[in-house]
């Protein structure tokens, strides 16, 4: 899994790319939860566009995220996924939990 | 005792499932699997093997090759088989539970558990098994077998979310998502039907290959 984080109008967008499975959970945390575990009044942008696979355990790091979140008071867009990863958010309903943008 | 041979590579596995037996059997398992002599794909690797390789890729890659799967088909197989694997090396073979899931500080403890089971050559060396079958017409049997002894207490299935991000039965509601314990439930979205065989520690799941028509 890779990063990259890009400052916009509504706060740093998050962009993940590669493979979010259960061997990306150290780098997850230090780089996607330090952006998403902050005060702000807009939600957390992740874009997934780079994003070639994800697993249950990719899909627990994303509800964890949300958690943090949430608690800060803000949500998470989810954006640009596709293949797999759009499949697998589709079946598992992430569309109620998360907003999810094309 | 180790095994002499090292692990086979991803080419090897693929070519072995490419080939007409579309068999593949890692020296060193333990203890020896038994595979079906009918089957369309049957594969078995030692824990440590199939948990450091890209398993999944290859035996859709394989599957897709012989019968040549739709799109939607052959994402879901392969989003349920890497459940279905995880599944059975790390709750089976390695025999660790999934409470460490729900947290990134019980994530990085999972990882050191990991890796110690994975030195332990009991454990290492017990074989996960792979067999595709046809089930006429247009299904197609895929069984994720493991030699541990956990996973599931008894024989069925237990009961789990409709939804894979759905409180559990009995959850008050409002109650955030479990962040763990989601792999059956894509299981059971994926499959037409899927079943847990307790004897042989096998989880059966049924697709079937036509594409659903834009579903």
């Amino acid at each position: 899994m890779q990063v990259k984080l890009t400052p916009g109008l509504g706060g740093v967008e998050v962009a993940v790319s590669g493979t979010l499975t259960f061997d990306a959970h150290a780098a997850f945390r230090q780089v996607v939860m330090a952006q998403v575990d902050q005060p702000g009044a807009q939600p957390v942008l992740l874009d997934l566009a780079g994003l070639d696979y994800i697993d249950s355990a990719g899909l627990g790091m994303l509800l964890l995220a949300r958690e943090a979140a949430e608690k800060r008071g803000r949500g998470i867009i989810l954006r640009g996924a596709r293949g797999q990863v759009a499949r697998i958010l589709t079946v598992s309903k992430f569309n109620q939990l998360f907003t999810i943008q094309p | 005792m180790s095994p002499a041979a090292p692990p086979p590579e991803e080419a090897e596995i693929l070519a072995a499932l490419l080939a007409p037996a579309g068999r593949l059997v890692e020296p060193g398992c333990d203890p020896a699997p038994t595979l079906p002599e009918q089957a369309l794909l049957a594969l078995a690797l030692r824990t440590i093997t199939a948990w450091r390789l890209p398993l999944t890729p290859l035996v859709t890659e394989a599957l897709h090759h012989r019968m040549g799967l739709g799109q939607e088909r052959r994402l879901d197989i392969h989003i349920a088989l890497q459940e279905a694997l995880t599944n059975a090396l790390l709750h089976g073979n390695l025999g660790l539970g999934s409470e460490l899931r729900g947290s990134f500080a019980g994530l990085g403890l999972l990882q050191e558990k990991i890796e110690t089971g994975l030195s332990d050559p009991l454990r290492a060396n017990r074989p996960v098994v792979v067999v595709a079958r046809p089930a006429p017409p247009a299904h197609l049997w895929l069984e994720v077998r493991d030699y541990g002894q956990g996973f599931f207490p008894s024989g069925a299935l237990p009961e789990g979310p409709a939804a894979p991000h759905a409180p559990r039965p009995g959850t008050p509601l409002g109650t955030p998502p479990p962040p763990h314990g989601r792999g059956l439930g894509l299981i059971r979205c994926l499959t037409e039907s899927c079943e847990w065989r307790q004897e042989s520690r096998t989880l059966a799941m049924l697709f079937p290959l036509a594409e659903a028509g834009g579903a």
